[in-house]
């Protein structure tokens, strides 16, 4: 007879919740008094209406008790539009009650008398209680709030069920000596940018497993709630070696200039360069070489779809084609107002979705641009950009500067060392006529020619010319970006 | 002027139904879950019982079937109301009078009530 001394692992609740199962490892402990708090507004009445949709959408049964809030029949209007609402499941699998007379008549314990009856009268697994706030102002201390939780704990365990604890809070109010008693404490706020501001949810207490530290966003849609589990704390795999075969630039004389080779897959390219320097037409000769084997994805966040393959069009390229094809998709998101980590997932998405070997991110200022990118740069990028490598794709990073003449990449030299194995540096020289020329920073395990190349625009498509050549050949060059 | 039982778990709605009813003249009873309507029903004989259906202890349905068993309620008129759809009501549906879908608004209430009542 053998015996295992290992404590068999504790049931979970999933909550159904896109990204928040993640951020606990796996979902709420069965049995288990969790508090959900935050400020009026913050999305705990969706988040826990969700879940209960969820459970019981999975079989299991749900009370809803509310000690003061909205009607019911209003909060229904409010959910209605709401893919996981279901009115139909309401009150066979979700019953709402109010609990406020029981609080008037009998206080906390009346409150407490009223759950433990309706959790087993209705065999329900899982119970909201949506009001703390109003058993907390109607506790005669904190002695009876404590207490209160506790007995909640108790039974909770006894019969199996799960309870969440909804709690309005001001942002910067500790945590209280009752919240230290739960299993879990989740924190919902909306966090200032100027005058952006960002839903984030935070995992402040969770026991009996790990959960992904710190703050992560979300946001509120019709899908209802989506949580994005911060890239840095929830991408953690390593990117593998780099790749052993590359797929070609698309750009005449680039190959050769790159040490014979085009952009490695399993790599990230920085494509630095001014506006009008050349980098979309660039990258438009990169994504126009897809293959069904090694299909393409244009992630960008400038010019629309349409218009990209008109430029890749007037170029000779058959971005239509390959586009019908299926072997190119272009994936294109407005410039500001994007969460960091939802274009992050947007992105990793399509990657795994298509398939993609070739990615064209257009350009890194979409990301810059988001509220949360000042305070996690380029930790941030080193995650995204480790998935990107993991995914096996050879990936270009379009990359904005101010200064037309000198090549002046947007980031620190921490950050593009972290993002990208390769550099090829872009830029223009204007006088009579504009020129635009292009460099390679580095190459990572490579050798490659150092001299610049000029870079000539004609009806047939982007070539590289090394100064030996440009001078022959400078008669055939038009203005075209 | 009728004698109309409220009976409803959310003192928000039993407070405007209440204010609502005895400014149109009715003589009205509150109760906030079907166990202590059925306790005030023992003293008490209401011409309609206005009652929700979600309620904690006793529900709607429970407190509807149980008035019909009485020798003494068995004829009173049921408005039974709910935020949920009607169909979800199904096994109990042919033993209230009237359903009304919450939220409703005030000359719902007062139609249906005037028809039950035989008002003009």
């Amino acid at each position: 007879m053998t015996s295992s001394n290992k404590t068999p692992s504790l049931k979970r609740i999933p909550t159904g919740v896109p990204g928040l199962d993640e951020i606990t490892t796996g979902g709420l402990l069965s049995s288990g008094v969790y508090i959900f708090q935050g400020t009026p507004g913050a999305g705990k009445t969706i988040l826990a209406n969700q879940i209960c949709f969820h459970h019981v959408r999975q079989g299991g049964h749900a009370v809803y008790l509310t000690l003061l809030s909205e009607s019911h029949a209003r909060l229904f209007q409010h959910l209605q539009g709401m893919a996981f609402f279901d009115l139909g499941l309401i009150p066979s699998s979700i019953t709402f009650i109010s609990g406020f007379e029981a609080l008037q008549s009998g206080g906390l314990a009346g409150v407490t008398a009223l759950l433990r009856g309706e959790m087993r009268a209705r065999k329900a697994e899982l119970v909201v209680l949506d009001g703390l706030v109003m058993g907390s102002l109607n506790a005669k201390s904190a002695e009876d709030l404590k207490l209160f939780i506790s007995e909640l704990q108790a039974f909770s365990a006894l019969v199996g069920c799960t309870m969440l604890l909804l709690a309005s809070d001001h942002p910067d109010s500790p945590v209280t000596a009752e919240q230290t008693m739960v299993d879990g404490i989740f924190k919902l706020r909306e966090r200032a940018y100027g005058p952006m501001r960002e839903r984030n949810l935070e995992v402040m207490k969770f026991r009996g497993s790990a959960t992904l530290r710190g703050n992560h966003a979300f946001d509120i849609s019709d899908d209802g709630i989506t949580v994005y589990p911060r890239l840095e704390a929830a991408l953690r795999h390593s990117p593998g070696p780099s790749g052993n075969r590359s797929v070609g630039t698309g750009v005449e004389g680039l190959d050769d200039m790159m040490g014979g080779e085009g952009y490695a897959l399993g790599t990230v390219t920085g494509i630095i360069g001014y506006a009008g320097a050349g980098r979309t037409v660039l990258a438009l000769h990169f994504v126009a070489q897809a293959t069904p084997e090694e299909p393409a994805l244009y992630f960008g966040f400038c010019e629309s779809p349409d218009f990209l393959v008109q430029i890749g069009e007037s170029f000779g390229l058959p971005l239509k084609q390959l586009v019908n094809s299926g072997s190119l998709s272009f994936v294109w998101q407005q410039f500001g107002e994007n969460m960091l980590d939802q274009l992050a997932y947007r992105l990793l998405k399509a990657v795994q979705d298509t398939g993609a070997k070739r990615v064209v991110i257009d350009g890194i200022g979409g990301f810059v641009a988001t509220a949360a990118y000042a305070e996690r740069g380029s930790s941030f990028f080193a995650s995204l950009t480790n998935e990107l490598r993991r995914l096996g794709a050879a990936t270009l990073f379009l990359m904005e500067e101010d200064d037309p003449s000198t090549p002046s990449p947007p980031l620190t030299t921490a950050d593009l060392s972290a993002l990208s194995e390769s550099v090829l540096n872009l830029w223009v020289q204007t006088g009579v006529k504009t020129r635009r020329f292009l460099s390679i920073g580095k190459i990572r395990n490579r050798v490659y020619d150092q001299r610049r190349g000029k870079l000539v625009l004609s009806n047939h498509g982007l070539r590289v010319m090394l100064a030996d050549q440009a001078t022959t050949d400078s008669q055939n060059e038009v203005s075209k970006d | 002027m009728a004698s109309i039982f409220i009976v409803d778990d959310e003192l928000s709605i039993t407070e405007a139904l209440s204010f609502i009813l005895s400014e149109e003249g009715h003589h009205v009873v509150v109760a906030n879950n079907g166990a202590t309507a059925l306790s005030k029903l023992a003293e008490f004989k209401p011409d309609l019982i206005l009652t929700d259906f979600m309620m904690p202890r006793m529900n709607g349905a429970e407190l509807t079937r149980t008035v019909r068993q009485s020798e003494q309620h068995a004829s009173v008129k049921i408005v039974m109301m709910s935020g949920a759809l009607e169909a979800s009501l199904h096994s109990v549906k042919p033993l209230y009078d009237a359903f009304l879908r919450k939220p409703f608004d005030i000359d719902t209430l007062l139609h249906q009530l005037h028809r039950l009542l035989g008002e003009n």
